[in-house]
């Protein structure tokens, strides 16, 4: 696979939200059975404490993406941060929680960046050189098989529960240091910093 | 006001659910129908905003031809009337290409607002509200429970995660996606469905509203469902040893990791 995975990371007033890990979980299963690199990748007005958070979780970057119009939260202000680092970066595949906030904001960044977008997830597999993703349709009675038409960018949500947080594998050799380079001003685009890897 | 309201025909809830012979989609062959259950709420907020305005509510569907009993059932209920996406090259689309060919009929309407469902009953995407305010260039929020017109403007409750409300005010037009349960959905009336035979539903092609073929539907995808499956079902017990405490503990890890029920 060509570009990294990224881990979107969700936060609320008291930290960084438990199904974070969850993403970060799927991450690695799948950057290790695809030989990608991982990036855990947090979008607040300060990222600081997210990232420090991530640091001794096994991925190659945490990415910051850090913006004043981050917070409080809009779909506006998510969507074009987002959008605009995924035109720069070309993730191959952008990992979400299935949750509330990521309802409202992703099916708009899915239009924004033209990318398939595959939601509500509840498990993956890798058969040669496809991806394929599980959901539960017709409200859980049936399962469905489900896989990206076009090379990407490419957008994956996850069911809450549907990945261990506790399989979040840490990296006990080295912890990720993000860098980031702030922007004082309130801005609807994001700006976005990674770490030496 | 004037009001688009989607709404999308799906299987009944209680519906027997065959796999069709193309082994990814739901054999039509007897199958109850309803329209999607936030989709109904969708058009109750629609009508009531409508009645309070001086409004009037324009039902979009994309479906075949059987949809149309659900339209029927929108226009006797009290929307204005119908437009409804029908042609064989808007079939088999993900949310993405239903919204492109959503937003291009929408368009030509001059709409303040459009209403839709939160997700539908069969695909639960959760995505094409979102992906068709993005199309049109509008505002949107999901999870609507209140809708209070202010002017050129709409005050509106969302549901948040952990029992939390909030209250957003979003410039008109704008996109709304509708939570279920949020009212009493109105039944039609004898009078309602009588009149509803005469009202206009509008049947429309991709080249009806400037979209080729191959933009819409199944050729403009950009997901693909390859199996639809009956989950397999897993039985059995297992008894959990030791002392009370170690079996509690294992108990509660059981039910964390495996059943994923705490």
């Amino acid at each position: 696979m060509a570009g990294a995975i990224w881990a979107i990371t969700e936060s609320s007033d008291d930290g960084l939200k438990s199904i974070s890990f969850e993403v970060i979980a799927c991450g690695q299963a799948l950057a290790d059975t695809l030989g990608s690199s991982l990036e855990a990748v947090v979008m607040a007005a300060d990222g600081s404490a997210a990232a420090e958070a991530l640091a001794s979780k096994r991925v190659d970057a945490v990415r910051v993406i850090e913006d004043p119009a981050l917070a409080p939260y809009t779909p506006d202000a998510y969507t074009a941060a987002l959008a605009q680092a995924i035109e720069a970066e070309a993730p191959s595949l952008v990992l979400f929680p299935h949750t509330y906030q990521a309802r409202d904001w992703v099916p708009r960044l899915a239009a924004e960046a033209d990318a398939g977008f595959i939601s509500d997830v509840i498990a993956h597999r890798v058969n040669g050189d496809e991806t394929v993703f599980v959901r539960q349709p017709y409200q859980g009675k049936l399962n469905s098989d489900c896989v990206f038409a076009g090379d990407g960018p490419n957008i994956v949500s996850l069911q809450l529960g549907a990945y261990l947080a506790d399989d979040a594998a840490i990296s006990p050799a080295r912890r990720v240091a993000p860098k980031c380079s702030r922007r004082s001003r309130k801005s609807p685009t994001g700006s976005t910093c990674r770490a030496p890897t | 006001m004037k009001i688009a309201v989607c709404i999308k025909q799906v299987p009944e809830g209680e519906a027997r659910l065959v796999i069709d012979a193309d082994g990814i989609s739901i054999a039509d062959a007897d199958l109850a129908t309803e329209i999607n259950e936030s989709d109904q709420y969708a058009l109750e907020s629609g009508l009531r905003l409508a009645e309070s305005q001086d409004g009037e509510v324009v039902v979009v569907c994309l479906g075949p031809d059987r949809a149309e009993e659900a339209i029927r059932r929108a226009l006797a209920m009290g929307a204005a009337r119908a437009i409804h996406l029908n042609d064989a090259a808007f079939q088999g689309g993900d949310a993405a290409a239903t919204a492109r060919a959503l937003a291009a009929a929408i368009e030509r309407e001059n709409v303040d607002l459009v209403l839709t469902g939160l997700q539908s009953d069969d695909a639960g995407w959760a995505q094409t509200g979102p992906i068709l305010a993005a199309r049109l260039g509008w505002p949107s929020a999901t999870l609507i429970m209140e809708i209070e017109p202010e002017g050129d403007t709409i005050k509106v409750k969302r549901e948040l995660e952990a029992g939390w409300f909030q209250w957003v005010r979003l410039p008109l037009p704008a996109l709304l996606t509708i939570q279920s349960g949020i009212s009493t959905v109105r039944y039609a009336t004898l009078k309602g469905i009588m009149g509803a035979k005469k009202k206009e539903i509008a049947k429309v092609t991709p080249a009806d509203i400037g979209l080729a073929p191959d933009a819409v539907g199944g050729a403009g995808r950009k997901t693909r469902t390859t199996r639809l499956y009956v989950p397999e079902k897993t039985t059995g017990a297992e008894i959990i040893e030791g002392d009370t405490a170690t079996a509690v503990a294992t108990l509660v890890e059981k039910l964390q990791k495996e059943a994923k029920v705490l």
